[in-house]
């Protein structure tokens, strides 16, 4: 870093866990400081952001954690002093920082930050962690929107198909978008399980249907050539919607469905199972994902997640046009024909990742980041 | 009898969900029995609220702004706190004595404080689900209010089963008493079939509120950006109207589409049928669409996605071509299908009149109001779920 350079990163969304999916910020965060930036951090109070907010308090960052809603006495000094901007937005005036690094979840998380740093002229970029179909600005909120992000001096997506999605929702093209890869850990592969009188098949969190249509993969194996096939379906992870899933699998009767909670490493995981399924309905970085792609593993996805460029139906993945019974249904038909084929599948997935992983994301985007003319 | 109706719709004044029970609602008073409406507040009512009115239904209203309150309620307000308020306004529905409460929902969760309050108060209700979708799920807590809603109602009406299913997959409790309500078509007559008219060029009409987020117009767009369909003699006519209009514009123009036709909203389905050969419809949700109904008693065939109760209605290759999901593929897959038959589109019109025939009531609302009216009944208990009983449909 030529200069020390002011940098605040604010966690604008408010969608706990959802906006510490990626492990990008707070290492951006920081790495940023170790090479001699000046670093704040303010974030909208999530649970799991708190614990990397007090490590990097620790690391010399500056934090401040923000309340979404203001308090009675706040707002009552706001109006006393008539002021018009509300007291966690002010802080980031008091901050004067260089760049603004607004980190959202959607599109329109981090809106109002970035209006707010048009209005007082100070440099932003935007990250978007994710982006989906269901939703869709109105007319005069697709011209605010673009305003702001036509503003940014960069805007950072997980995916070319992220940025397309709202290209299409603005119907304008976002000029300075880039494409970053989120943190991973490379763990040294695990051998594929030997066993294959029972094939294991792993599915990962967010157990949330709403992005991971496990509603969907449960009915494909409630079908009664899937319950009298030897395999075991393991679901790891945990949700808001645990205990309904769970009940949904005993509705159906699905005997090889196990739920194996939270906590697992990817070792554990991918020790114990052949093949990953993840239908996705909407995804930022699948980063669970791409693990299973270093531990040599192929997977069943849906259209959504190849159009990543991470997947290639047949030769690393069976792809699923969309979560609907009968399209997951036929990949997972067409994975089982060719099970035997999974090993060379997963020397494939490897050999994908390897090609198209940034070495190190973490320094990748900070060298964009302090590479903005700021 | 005392019948209430509950619409639960605040983002308009009106809409397509609120004819069924503003119908029915008029049908009851006009046979003679007591009905109340409680409706969302608005500075201005829709013409057609304002009719229950002057036919003798009293409204009551719910989310009234400051504006519309009594300095008395004010300062009850103010007092007690909004949520108090809210209550308040529950209240009403208690102070109608119905011997049953109807809740109009345009999804399937937005009248759970109404019928939660009708379960404490021992009041007999059904909610009626306009629209369902599979991009929501409830948390474990928010499933369990519903489930101890639901299964508390005399019936449930959906206006297709695959709302039905896709709740019980939401809430993870079988809908014993999960009825279908059709929705009534105002706009078409069952006695005329409009003329067919001369192709080429072939018209296609995708009729619906100019909304992609529910619609999929945007997939539309990109199908019909592809080479192959820019040399066809084919056009599309948008009807409708929305707040993304301009966004779609902007799209075409990007696009550089020419098959592509804005017409407007109009309230000329006849006049719709006249000109357009075959019903384009790329929903991502859905009920169970009025355009697709209405294009089936007109004898003419559909290009749908297989969302919600779309394909409830008709047969793939010989009413309808189905998209197996709102995609681009999908889409272009079942619109190539469709092309390449379109020798056929007049004969799949008739068979779709006929699928009409068998499977829609001629009178919705009649059909809806003789159910409630046996509802009402004391006699009329809830059936209750005996969970867990395992998997029904």
């Amino acid at each position: 870093v030529p200069t020390k350079k002011r940098i605040t990163i604010v966690l604008a969304s408010s969608l706990p866990p959802w906006s510490t999916d990626a492990d990008l910020w707070h290492k951006t965060a920081r790495q940023l400081a170790q090479d001699g930036c000046d670093v704040t951090c303010l974030a909208a109070g999530t649970d799991t952001a708190v614990a990397h907010l007090n490590a990097l308090a620790e690391r010399g960052v500056q934090t401040l954690f923000a309340e979404r809603s203001e308090g009675f006495f706040d707002k009552l000094r706001r109006k006393l002093l008539k002021a018009q901007i509300p007291r966690v937005f002010r802080a980031l005036t008091d901050f004067k920082p260089d760049l603004v690094l607004i980190w959202g979840l959607t599109p329109i998380d981090g809106l109002p930050w970035m209006d707010f740093c048009r209005n007082m002229s100070l440099r932003y970029s935007a990250v978007v962690e994710t982006n989906s179909s269901i939703w869709w600005p109105d007319d005069s909120q697709a011209d605010f929107m673009y305003a702001l992000f036509s503003r940014a001096e960069r805007v950072f997506f997980f995916s070319a198909a992220n940025r397309d999605q709202l290209e299409m929702q603005l119907a304008q093209p976002i000029d300075r978008a880039e494409i970053i890869w989120d943190n991973y850990v490379r763990a040294p592969s695990v051998p594929v399980p030997t066993d294959i009188d029972r094939w294991a098949i792993a599915t990962l969190e967010p157990l949330d249907p709403e992005r991971n249509a496990l509603d969907v993969l449960f009915r494909v194996l409630a079908e009664s050539r899937w319950r009298t096939r030897p395999l075991a379906i393991n679901v790891y992870g945990t949700s808001g919607c645990a205990d309904t899933l769970r009940m949904l699998a005993r509705r159906l009767d699905l005997s090889n469905v196990e739920f194996r909670g939270p906590g697992k490493t990817s070792q554990e995981i991918w020790s114990e199972n052949h093949l990953l399924v993840h239908a996705a309905r909407f995804e930022g970085f699948p980063g669970r994902l791409t693990e299973a792609m270093w531990h040599q593993r192929p997977a069943v996805v849906t259209e959504l997640l190849a159009a990543k460029g991470l997947y290639e139906h047949g030769r690393t993945a069976f792809v699923a046009a969309a979560a609907r019974v009968q399209l997951l249904d036929t990949a997972l038909e067409e994975a089982w024909q060719r099970r035997y084929e999974w090993p060379k599948m997963g020397t494939a997935a490897l050999a994908a990742v390897e090609r198209l992983a940034p070495s190190d994301p973490v320094t990748s985007f900070c060298e964009l980041l302090v590479g903005t003319p700021i | 009898m005392r019948f209430a109706f509950v619409s639960t719709m605040k983002s308009s004044p009106w809409g397509g969900s609120e004819e069924l029970w503003s119908q029915a609602a008029l049908r009851l008073k006009g046979l003679g029995h007591d009905v109340a409406a409680v409706v969302c507040w608005w500075p201005e009512l829709h013409a057609k609220i304002e009719r229950l009115r002057a036919e003798g239904i009293p409204l009551l209203f719910w989310n009234r702004g400051l504006s519309a309150l009594s300095p008395f309620e004010k300062m009850t307000r103010r007092i007690t706190g909004w949520e108090k308020a809210i209550l308040g306004e529950h209240q009403q529905l208690k102070d109608c004595k119905p011997d049953l409460t109807v809740i109009s929902q345009g999804g399937a969760i937005d009248g759970i404080e109404w019928m939660s309050f009708c379960v404490e108060q021992d009041l007999a209700f059904v909610p009626v689900v306009q629209c369902n979708s599979d991009n929501w799920w409830p948390s474990d807590e928010f499933a369990a209010k519903l489930r101890g809603a639901y299964s508390q109602a005399r019936a449930s009406f959906f206006v297709s089963k695959a709302s039905a299913d896709e709740l019980e997959l939401q809430i993870g409790m079988s809908l014993y008493q999960a009825e279908i309500a059709r929705n009534p078509f105002n706009n078409v007559s069952v006695d005329y079939i409009p003329r067919w008219p001369v192709a080429p060029p072939w018209r296609a009409a995708c009729v619906a509120r100019l909304e992609p987020k529910a619609k999929g117009q945007d997939l539309l767009l990109r199908v019909l950006a592809n080479p192959k369909w820019r040399s066809r003699d084919f056009t599309v006519n948008l009807y409708g109207a929305g707040a993304s209009e301009a966004i779609l514009k902007r799209l075409v123009s990007k696009y550089q589409l020419e098959s592509i036709r804005f017409a407007g909203h109009t309230n000329d389905v006849q006049g719709i049928w006249e000109t357009n050969h075959i019903l384009l419809l790329p929903s991502r949700y859905e009920g169970l669409p009025l355009a697709l109904v209405e294009s089936m008693w007109a004898a003419r065939p559909a290009v749908i996605t297989d969302v919600s109760g779309n394909a409830e209605l008709c047969i793939n290759g010989r009413s309808a071509f189905i998209a197996e999901a709102p995609t681009v593929k999908c889409l272009d897959d079942a619109l190539e299908h469709a092309w390449e038959n379109k020798e056929r589109w007049k004969a799949m019109g008739s068979e779709a009149r006929s699928l009409a025939e068998q499977i829609l009531p001629k009178d919705p609302v009649g059909v809806f109001t003789t159910r409630l009216l046996q509802l009402a009944e004391p006699s009329s208990k809830k059936v209750t779920d005996p969970w867990p009983v395992g998997w029904r449909r």
